[in-house]
């Protein structure tokens, strides 16, 4: 029988077990490393080593897990973004500080350079701003209002910024930066989710440094929203989202 | 109403939809792989579940390894963080979801060991009854998966067939994250002997092993 894989001879047989167990000093493993790049057969012998190697670990003997693992990790999962597919923005449950000191920094900071640069810009719409900034203050000052950070996901993976909803008075606040600017005819629209019922709640303007901001006050209570989500359409006419998401938020 | 695929994917990920037909009830009995993919869209309760299955598992592993009930509890918490942020790349065609939690809980004990200037406690001689924590989770218990104990008794069983020797080799590598020459050093052996001891231990292991298949392996 004629040998078609690289010849026995040259394989390091003695070394495939305890690399599988990863017990390797480093100069077998440069060897084996090596010698695996040209030998589809050790490859092999590895891969089935490795599934036995991998049988180990439950061989230990069986512990009680203490259930304050549990608490502590759900903690910390939720103030994690999932990092596949999609990002939740997952909600924190109580303000902190050092989080609205930098988000009123994001905010003003780039509010001072568009109006510095749009001096044009007209009378009602500074009066729109300034009551943007006084509801962000007001809400901070309350310290009941509910923070909501955002991570952007695909093309728009580097964009993060948050929601502020103020359940008093029924009014929410999204700021994002670092959101690459839509195509010509393409729009960020900003859904509020309701079950499966999708309402647009208004077109997220993005200026030429990626910055974007949107003060919603709805007709209907937040309160009845389960989430908030954000897709790039292909125009701002749309009564179903049918585009690319850029984030989702629940509310709930 | 007519639903895009966009449309629907948003309600996946939300869970909403979900949400409102699925119960807990059917979702505990749902396969790992389907609770892995849950976790992959955000689901915090699938994440439970795997939680539910798996912790017992991985505790025992990080204690086992590090001979430390509060490393061992960090490095459990630090495998299932992982999960929850890399769940995307499990991939079923490669093995069992238990296999590759496993799999990450061993490299990150690994990683510590190695960190470590000392040396690994042998888990085996710490007394359970001194552990810092009373508050046991009763649910890690009651509801690990049926494969766990069952990999636990075949495994244990054939290391129990192994010469003592062979089976402490094996040991000293998986569980002490040991190199050859290291366990030649703690046995105070040649290198050479240790390397030829190794090689017929994994060989017979995997023989013991490989006479009763086990589906949820993802052998072959
Ligand atoms: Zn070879």
């Amino acid at each position: 029988m004629v040998e078609v894989d690289a010849p026995r001879t040259g394989c390091p047989e003695d070394l495939i077990g305890a690399y599988a167990l990863g017990a390797l000093d480093p100069e077998d493993l440069e060897v084996i490393e090596r010698h695996l790049a040209l030998c589809e057969r050790c490859r092999q012998a590895i891969a089935d080593a490795r599934r036995t190697a991998q049988l180990l670990a439950f061989s230990a003997p069986p512990q009680p897990v203490p259930a304050h693992a549990r608490r502590q990790l759900l903690a910390r999962i939720r103030a994690y973004p999932i990092t596949a597919g999609v990002r939740f923005w997952l909600r924190r449950p109580a303000w902190t500080l050092a989080v609205a000191a930098s988000l009123l920094t994001l905010l003003f900071g780039w509010q001072v350079i568009q109006q510095r640069q749009e001096a044009h810009r007209q009378a009602h719409q500074a009066v729109e701003a300034d009551a943007q900034r006084r509801a962000v203050v007001q809400l901070i000052a309350q310290r009941d209002g509910l923070l909501i950070r955002l991570q952007g996901t695909g093309t728009a993976r580097d964009a993060h910024g948050a929601i502020i909803l103020d359940p008093s008075s029924n009014t929410a606040l999204i700021a994002v930066e670092g959101l690459p600017r839509p195509a010509t005819g393409q729009a960020y629209v900003v859904w509020l989710v309701r079950g499966d019922q999708f309402h647009q709640a208004g077109i997220l303007p993005v200026d030429e440094r990626g910055h974007a901001e949107l003060f919603l006050s709805p007709r209907e209570s937040l309160r009845t929203f389960d989430a908030m989500a954000i897709t790039l359409e292909n125009g701002p006419q749309v009564s179903a989202p049918n585009g690319q998401p850029v984030a989702l938020a629940t509310l709930d | 109403m007519h639903l895009s695929q966009p449309y629907r994917r948003i309600l996946q990920w939300s869970g909403l939809a979900r949400r409102a037909r699925e119960t807990t009830t059917e979702l505990e009995r749902a396969s790992d792989e389907l609770l892995v993919q849950r976790v992959v869209e955000g689901d915090i309760r699938a994440f439970e579940l795997l939680y539910d299955r798996y912790a017992r598992p991985v505790f025992s592993l990080a204690f086992r390894m590090l001979g430390d009930p509060g490393e061992a509890e960090e490095l459990l918490q630090e495998t299932f963080v992982r999960l929850w942020q890399q769940a995307a790349r499990y991939d079923a065609h490669r093995g069992s979801f238990g296999s590759w939690l496993m799999s990450i809980a061993h490299n990150l004990a690994v990683d510590a060991l190695r960190q470590r200037s000392r040396r690994p406690q042998r888990a085996d001689f710490v007394d359970l009854a001194t552990f810092p924590f009373h508050d046991i989770d009763e649910r890690a218990t009651a509801l690990e998966a049926a494969e766990v104990s069952e990999l636990r008794d075949r495994v244990r069983r054939a290391l129990a067939q192994l010469p003592e020797p062979q089976r402490q080799v094996i040991e000293l590598a998986y569980f002490g994250g040991l190199t050859h020459s290291e366990i030649a050093t703690v046995l105070g052996e040649p290198i050479g002997t240790i390397k030829t001891r190794l090689r017929l231990a994994m060989q017979k292991l995997q023989v013991l092993l490989r006479d009763h298949p086990n589906g949820a392996l993802g052998d072959g």
